[in-house]
């Protein structure tokens, strides 16, 4: 018997269940102060402040920060996203609309799903994404030609998208580059431009 | 209790009789599958092409990555061309095959390819293969219907996800009806350990405290492993932290279904599966 067989049949005989549990429940969201190692949503809370109240860096030690890791993003455009942080793991959007998974520690890529906006896409001010939002395991995006994505958190694959009804064209000159905002089980999103 | 017994089954006679008290139950279980015994290898020698597998293994991964984006999967994505069938309109020999690999068609959407002999002869090695596997082909009309009752009954999405449902450890099926042959579902039902892809390995790795994870392997470079857990935790582990690495690419926690489905049955969940075709697109 291989070793992998032994060591998941010590696992499965220990009746580990499988977790399936939401990761971001939206009670997580409402309290999202509660956990400021994670940043839940685009604002970091509902007030919006954009403020961290980690306590590890301080205006007597700003000075002394040094680089930890550095990820090459793939694109010469606009870095507009603010990154979201669950449970050391950081998800983020390179422009124009290819998120990403990584390792917050270290900066290592988990996974990398890749959506390429229809070329028609006529941004105002860029090929830019400013983010996602995340509620259970899933994360949404909007995206230059005005789709709408839902993501698994944990693998990067597309569970669904779609093209929302009575907006206008991204031909026209409308997109998506806002972050999602998650209240209760609805995911609020709007368009720019046009 | 039937997830223990699922991996039980993947445990090789040998080592089975060697390694189990010998109980009466256990040893009814040994005559029955003695009495298939016969069956097996028959079946074993599906799409045999006597050509060296490894060079089958790269040609289908030159094919994957560059052929399919016309030609498809199937090999027969180009109206009027079939490449999955082991006849062609313009050449007679691999050898024809290897020139028209490398040089391309004039006149036609075929064009050449900046890839060496030895490559080019893989992937028609892999054609040969593709040939075979369609020419054995048991799969023809099964029952979608019941294939999905399989799929339950023997507890695939404890594993393999499709939608929103099932385990992500193993490979996602959401879309397998437009990634895999039918040919290869098979195959893979029956020898799962068989060529396992790089994405769909699994790794163990044993921490310097002596905890031992294994997973699903996402991502890995010079520094760092990063693996899915059971659980499905995301987990980054440095290197320098870890006694041992083993990317497991010769055994699965998938059981093998030879011998242990009917070939209706294997034809059915092969059906159910070639109809899972991606995610709905609004």
């Amino acid at each position: 018997m291989t070793k992998l067989l032994k060591v998941l049949l010590v696992w499965f005989a220990a009746g580990v269940s499988v977790q399936l549990g939401a990761q971001v429940t939206s009670d997580d969201l409402l309290n999202a102060a509660k956990e400021p190692q994670n940043w839940l949503t685009y604002s970091g809370t509902y007030m919006s402040q954009r403020y961290s109240t980690l306590s590890q860096i301080t205006p007597e030690n700003v000075k002394n920060l040094s680089l930890a890791w550095v990820w090459q993003n793939r694109s010469l455009e606009l870095f507009e996203a603010t990154p979201l942080v669950v449970n050391g793991v950081m998800y983020t959007v390179q422009p124009p609309n290819t998120v990403v998974a990584l390792d917050a520690k270290t900066g290592r890529v988990y996974w990398t799903y890749e959506y390429d906006p229809s070329p028609n896409s006529r941004a105002c001010c860029g090929w830019v994404n400013r983010g996602l939002a995340i509620l259970g395991n899933t994360l949404f995006m909007g995206t230059l030609d005005q789709r709408f994505l839902a993501i698994d958190a944990k693998t990067g694959h597309l569970l669904w998208s779609t093209q929302p009804e009575d907006v206008p064209s991204f031909e026209r000159g409308y997109s998506y580059t806002v972050a999602p905002l998650v209240v209760k089980d609805k995911v609020i999103v709007s368009s720019a431009g046009g | 209790m039937a997830a223990i017994w699922a991996l039980r089954r993947s445990i090789s006679l040998s080592q089975y009789l060697s390694t189990a008290k010998r109980s009466k139950k256990r040893l009814y279980i040994i005559y029955a599958a003695l009495a298939v015994w016969p069956l097996a290898p028959l079946s074993a020698q599906r799409g045999n092409t006597g050509r060296d597998p490894h060079e089958v293994q790269t040609g289908s991964e030159v094919f994957n990555s560059i052929c399919t984006i016309c030609h498809g999967q199937e090999g027969n994505q180009v109206p009027g061309i079939d490449l999955a069938h082991g006849t062609f309109h313009f050449a007679k020999t691999d050898q024809d095959l290897i020139h028209i690999i490398r040089n391309g068609i004039p006149g036609t959407e075929m064009p050449a390819n900046n890839m060496s002999e030895a490559s080019a002869a893989a992937v028609v090695s892999y054609l040969h293969q593709m040939a075979a596997d369609n020419a054995d082909n048991t799969i023809t009309n099964g029952n979608p219907d019941h294939g999905k009752a399989l799929y339950q009954s023997l507890g695939c999405a404890k594993c393999h996800r499709m939608g929103e449902v099932g385990s992500r450890l193993g490979p996602d099926l959401t879309n397998i009806g437009n990634l895999r042959r039918s040919a290869v579902l098979e195959r893979k039902l029956l020898d799962p350990a068989k060529d396992i892809l790089p994405e769909n390995r699994f790794v163990t790795v044993v921490t310097q405290s002596g905890r031992t994870i294994t997973g699903r392997l996402m991502n890995q470079d010079t520094f760092t492993v990063l693996l899915m857990d059971p659980s499905e935790t995301l987990l980054s582990f440095d290197r320098a932290d870890l006694k041992q690495v083993t990317i497991e690419d010769k055994s699965t926690i998938m059981p093998s279904y030879q011998g242990k489905l009917s070939n209706q049955d294997v034809s059915d969940l092969v059906t159910y599966l070639k109809q899972q075709k991606g995610v709905p697109v609004q």
